[in-house]
Formats: C-alpha cells, sequence, structure tokens
C-alpha cells in the first residue's frame, strides 16, 4: 500500500504516488532553476510542462490509474536531465559547469529538519548535527548547559521543535544529510549573492540603455520594455534578498536578548531583586493567586512577540517554508490572555485602592500647660544611613521623604510620617495622630488603620518621634500614612531639631520659610502664625501667607 | 590554465555547436510542414539526430522570440493542446542563409580536415 498525492498538470489531473511526486518536483525545479535569468522561463515550463501531462496521460488508464516512480524516470529519460536541457549563454554555461555542484543551486543546498530517526525529544539536536556537521551530542550538551540560564534552554528548545519540521519523507531526510553548510559555503552563498546582484544591476543598465533609445523609435516594443522592467525587478528582489538575510539574523539577535532580559529581570524582579521592592510589589495585589497571574501575564504580553522575533528570524535563516498559521494564531491567542490577564490585574490592583479609611487618636499629653516643647526624631539606623547595613537591608524610595525600608526581609519600616503644626483653639498643646490606609471597602481600609503601629515618647518637654511606622504583620501595602497635627497654642514655642526635617510637611510660618530652613529653631505661635523668634540671618519673606 | 577549465572550455564549445547545429535542424525540419515539438523530436531522430525532448523547448521559445517561428494552439485527443510551430518568412529568409552557410562550413572544414589527414 502506497500513499498517492493529487497533482494538476496543464490541467489534467493525476494521481501520483509520494516518492514519484517528489521526484518529479524537484526535477521540475531544478529545470525551473536553470533557467532564472532566461527570457521567457515562464512560458518555457508551460510548455514543458504540458508535454510531461501528454506523456503522463499516455501511461495511465483505466488498469493503472496511479503514476509511479517508473513513469516519472521514463518522464525524465524522455525530456533529459536538466543538463542537457539547459540553454545557457556562453558565459553562464562556464560559470554552471564550475559551480554546479555547488551552493549555485539553492535546492542542492542542505536543509534544516528535525531527525525523529535519531531522537532523545524531538530530534532538534541531531537535526541541527546533520546541519552543522557536528556530532549531535555537542548540542545536545549545549542544551543541556543553557538550560541553567533561568531555563532559557528549554523554550528556546521548545521554540525550535516548534519551528522546524519534522523529516517526514525521504526526500526531506536526504535534504537534510546533504552537502555541509560550513564557513566556506557561507561565505560563498553570500558572494554570489552580491554578485548576481552586480550582474544583474550591470545588465539592467545595458538594457536600459540599449532600449532607451529604441523606445523612441518603437514605443510599442512591449516585449523588450518589459525585460527592462524585469531587470528592475530583478535587481531589487537581489537587494531585498540580501536586506531580508540582514533582517533575519538582527531578528535572531534582538530577539535572543531581549528574551534573556526578559527572563532575568522577571525572575530577578520576583526572586533576588531588593526584598523591600519585591515585598511592595507582591503586597500591592489582593493574594499571591493574584500576583502569580500578574508576573505570568506580564511574561505573555512581552514574552510572545519576543518569542516570535526569534520563531520568524530562525526560520528566515533556515528558509524554512512550511505553513506556520497554527503557530501564529496560537500565539495571537495567548498574546490576548496575557492583555486580558495584564487589564484584570491592573483592575484588581486598583481595587484595593477604592476606599480610603483614616482614624485618630489624641496623645496623651502630660503637662501641656508648659511654654517650650522641643520636638525631636528618634534616630534609626536603617532609616537614616543609606550604607549602614546596606548589605543586608534594602531601600526603596521615590523622593527624600517617601522610604520604605525592610530589615532582613522580615520588618517593613515606612517613613516618614507627616506632622504639622497648626494654631490651637484653647490654651493646651496637642497632639493628634491620624493613621489612613485603603482598602477595596470600608471595613478592609480601617482594619489596616488600625492595624498600623507608631510610636511617640515624651519626656518632659521633649517629645521624641519615631522616624517610620509600620504596617502591621501580613497586612499589604494601600498606601498606609500616619499624620500627626500638633495644636499649639497662643505665645507658646515650640523648638524643632534637627533631626525633625524629614517629618515636616508644608508648615506654615511667617517667614515662608522652607522645611530644611525651619530645623534648629524656636517658632512662637502668634496671632498671625508661627513666628521665629531666633532667626538672624535667616531671610524673611515680606508677603507672609 | 588548469585541466578543469580546459575541460570546461571544451564542454562549453560543444554545447555551442549542439545548439547551432540543433537550431539549424530545427528550422529545416520545419521548412517541410508545420510540427509541435513531439513530432520533431521524432523527424530528428530518424535522421538520428540523438537529442532530449527538454532540449527542444528553450530552442523553440528562443527561436520564436527571434520572430523566426510562430505558433497556433491545436486541440490535442491524448492530453492538453498542442503548440504547432511553423517558419515565419523571416524564419525562412533565416533558415536559407543558414543553408548557404551551412554548404560553404561544411566544405571549408572538409578542406581543412582532409589536408591533415
Amino acid at each position: 500500500m502506497n500513499k498517492t498525492v493529487t497533482i494538476n498538470i496543464s490541467g489534467i489531473i493525476f494521481h501520483i504516488e509520494e516518492d514519484a511526486y517528489e521526484k518529479l518536483g524537484n526535477y521540475l525545479r531544478t529545470v525551473r532553476n536553470r533557467f532564472s535569468e532566461e527570457d521567457g522561463r515562464d512560458e518555457i515550463m508551460t510548455d514543458i510542462e504540458s508535454r510531461i501531462a501528454e506523456i503522463l496521460n499516455e501511461r495511465v488508464g483505466p488498469s493503472k490509474q496511479v503514476v509511479l516512480l517508473l513513469d516519472v524516470d521514463h518522464v525524465i529519460s524522455l525530456m533529459g536531465e536538466p543538463d542537457a536541457i539547459s540553454d545557457k549563454e556562453e558565459k553562464e554555461e562556464t560559470k554552471s559547469t564550475n559551480e554546479d555542484s555547488h551552493s549555485s543551486n539553492p535546492n542542492r543546498r542542505r536543509r534544516l529538519y528535525r531527525d525523529t530517526d535519531d531522537r532523545v525529544i524531538g530530534g532538534v539536536c541531531s537535526g541541527l548535527g546533520y546541519y552543522f556537521d557536528l556530532d549531535p551530542i555537542w548540542i545536545r550538551l549545549g542544551f543541556v548547559l543553557i538550560l541553567f540560564a533561568f531555563g532559557t534552554g528549554i523554550l528556546f528548545y521548545i521554540l525550535l521543535m516548534l519551528i522546524i519540521p519534522k523529516a517526514e519523507t525521504t526526500a526531506e531526510k536526504l535534504e537534510m544529510r546533504r552537502e555541509p553548510v560550513d564557513l566556506n559555503n557561507i561565505s560563498k552563498t553570500v558572494k554570489e549573492e552580491f554578485d548576481g546582484l552586480k550582474k544583474r544591476a550591470e545588465d539592467f543598465g545595458q538594457e536600459a540603455k540599449q532600449y532607451g533609445k529604441k523606445w523612441k523609435d518603437d514605443s510599442r516594443d512591449w516585449r523588450k520594455r518589459n525585460s527592462v522592467r524585469r531587470g528592475f525587478e530583478d535587481f531589487f528582489s537581489g537587494i531585498f534578498h540580501i536586506i531580508g538575510r540582514i533582517f533575519a539574523f538582527a531578528l535572531l539577535i534582538i530577539g535572543i536578548l531581549f528574551l534573556i532580559g526578559l527572563l532575568t529581570s522577571t525572575f530577578s524582579l520576583t526572586n533576588f531583586g531588593p526584598r523591600a521592592f519585591g515585598d511592595s510589589i507582591e503586597s500591592l495585589f489582593p493574594g499571591s493567586f493574584h500576583y502569580a497571574i500578574a508576573i505570568a501575564s506580564f511574561l505573555l504580553v512581552f514574552g510572545i512577540p519576543v518569542v516570535m522575533m526569534i520563531y520568524k528570524g530562525i526560520r528566515l535563516i533556515f528558509r524554512i517554508k512550511r505553513s506556520d498559521t497554527i503557530i501564529g494564531i496560537s500565539a495571537l491567542v495567548l498574546w490576548i490572555i496575557g492583555i486580558v490577564g495584564c487589564t484584570y490585574s491592573v483592575v484588581s490592583v486598583s481595587k484595593g485602592f477604592s476606599e480610603q479609611v483614616s482614624i485618630h487618636e489624641y496623645f496623651p499629653m502630660k503637662n501641656a500647660k508648659m511654654d517650650t516643647l522641643y520636638l525631636n526624631v528618634k534616630i534609626d539606623h536603617d532609616m537614616v544611613n543609606e550604607d549602614y547595613h546596606s548589605k543586608w537591608n534594602h531601600r526603596y524610595h521615590f523622593e527624600r521623604r517617601w522610604k520604605a525600608v525592610s530589615v532582613n526581609g522580615s520588618e517593613v519600616k515606612f517613613g516618614y510620617p507627616d506632622l504639622k503644626i497648626v494654631p490651637s483653639d484653647n490654651d493646651s498643646l496637642q497632639m493628634i495622630i491620624y493613621s489612613s490606609s485603603y482598602g477595596s471597602e470600608k471595613r478592609e481600609a480601617l482594619d489596616r488603620s488600625k492595624a498600623i503601629s507608631y510610636l511617640i515618647q515624651q519626656k518632659d518637654s521633649l517629645i521624641t518621634f519615631n522616624s517610620y511606622f509600620t504596617i502591621g504583620a501580613n497586612q499589604h501595602w494601600r498606601a498606609q500614612r500616619v499624620r500627626i497635627e500638633l495644636h499649639v497654642p497662643k505665645n507658646k514655642v515650640v523648638f524643632l531639631s534637627g533631626t525633625m526635617r524629614d517629618m515636616l510637611n508644608e508648615v506654615d510660618n511667617l517667614s515662608n520659610a522652607l522645611e530644611e530652613d525651619m530645623v534648629d529653631r524656636r517658632w512662637k505661635m502668634t496671632d498671625k502664625g508661627l513666628e521665629c523668634i531666633d532667626c538672624a540671618g535667616l531671610e524673611v519673606s515680606d508677603n507672609p501667607k | 590554465m588548469t585541466i578543469e577549465n580546459t575541460k570546461a572550455n571544451i564542454e562549453n564549445t560543444k554545447a555551442q555547436m549542439r545548439k547551432g547545429v540543433l537550431e539549424f535542424c530545427i528550422l529545416s525540419t520545419l521548412s517541410e510542414g508545420d510540427a509541435y515539438p513531439t513530432e520533431i523530436i521524432e523527424r530528428m531522430k530518424k535522421a538520428k539526430l540523438v537529442v532530449v525532448e527538454g532540449t527542444l523547448y528553450p530552442l523553440l521559445t528562443r527561436l520564436k522570440n527571434l520572430e523566426l517561428l510562430s505558433y497556433r494552439w491545436e486541440e490535442s485527443t491524448s492530453g492538453p493542446p498542442r503548440k504547432y510551430y511553423r517558419l515565419t518568412e523571416t524564419g525562412e529568409r533565416f533558415l536559407r542563409e543558414l543553408e548557404s552557410t551551412w554548404d560553404e562550413l561544411v566544405n571549408s572544414v572538409n578542406e581543412v580536415t582532409k589536408k591533415k589527414k
């Protein structure tokens, strides 16, 4: 039992056995290639095909319906081997006799297939082995090695398995094992391509010159005009071919670089990166499941185009012609899934910030009638010193006043709390601590606000603030904040120590001084607002707020 | 010159010779009457000029493009329609020229090769 293929030659339908089909196809392709630069190639091929149809038609009948290898051999013996048919000009004749056996004929070149006869997984390595004339064991070793490069190896293998067609027919297996593609051959091919281009350019120039005059005399000479146009086409198709090659290589290399970059950045961001950064990213999501979805979607949205770049690059370089609609469609589907996942992640994150709740408590101020209050911040090395402990602690801050520091990966310290100084309604000092948080609903936001812990200590007239607050164990980050309002009665004085700088948040004062100018000074509450009482040298604004 | 190049040149000369002679033969075959490629081959084989059919098609196309030949389609019982070629007037003139050139050539070649022997 043999498999047959149905073909149409010159409008007549034939059932032909597969091996016979391969042979006939190869024969026609080879003959066709002989005439690639010939005028009237299509016409010659039509004539030859219609004669072949005639010969084959005589050899099939009711008792023998299928065209066999034997019949194709008969056809070839009648029509002649490609060498006998070819009818080239003098210089081409020499050229083709000299270079015939090499790569000038693209159909004789080795092609890349997967060798499923000698396979471990998909025959990719042994196929590559044939292509590069290497023992597949080395290629397999190479793959195992890059397996450790963040799994790039696996991805690359799967990609190659999808792209490279399997060597199924005998013809394909032969193509796979043909003359090796080594550096010599490649450079030769490139050189030939350039030479061909040059020749075409010259031919074209001559033709154009030659026929330029004739055009004037005989404007109806369509055929010759056609040949000039074809010179144009050949010339540009040559340029495009070379550009295409360069493009394919660029596509492949850029794709691989992007892929490695993408994988390493995702990997390091989620595992090895700054702890506080990683924590705050994961803690943005409602749960680790959502986080996983977000990571996967991110990889899909950015990874699919990169993988497709590599895919197309390899296809172009190895000139793989098999249909890739299924892969294209699956890539599109995966990419859309990625987009949907990203949208979902953005929505689920932003939903966590939809409600804000703020709670407040009064600081139990001792001796609230004192005249001068000293404000101070307790130095915390994790928060202040950027270099100290930097091996163990990871910092993350958008600006000077916003910091998140994790200590040995366990507790995250957020800074700084905001301090505002406002006039008081009565004659005693008062301090109110506001804690606020966002949440997907009021209840959640309230719980998160309550979980915030912040410490202030008082010793006589000295108030010591902590430079950070914590959001509570197992709490997600929902833009928790701590704000402190200090209510100061008239004629009382507040001294701001130098450490207070990062806690002050746009404190109104009569000098319009900035935060860094307000520290290390005494400020007295007057009818109009805070007035500096030891500000010699500080420029006082003419236009107080 | 390397041996390979010499070989290639000999091959080339042979090919050129064969091609020129073949064109001449095609033209003179067609002067006996219109024919389609297979018939032309048959007539040549009778004259013991062994060629494969494939060789004919490029030559016919070339001669046609030079307007030495023209063709018409004719239905066939055993396959696709056939191209019947015929000599044009230019073709006939060209053939007569070729015939006289050929005679001269054969004479001269005989003269030269006889003397050698």
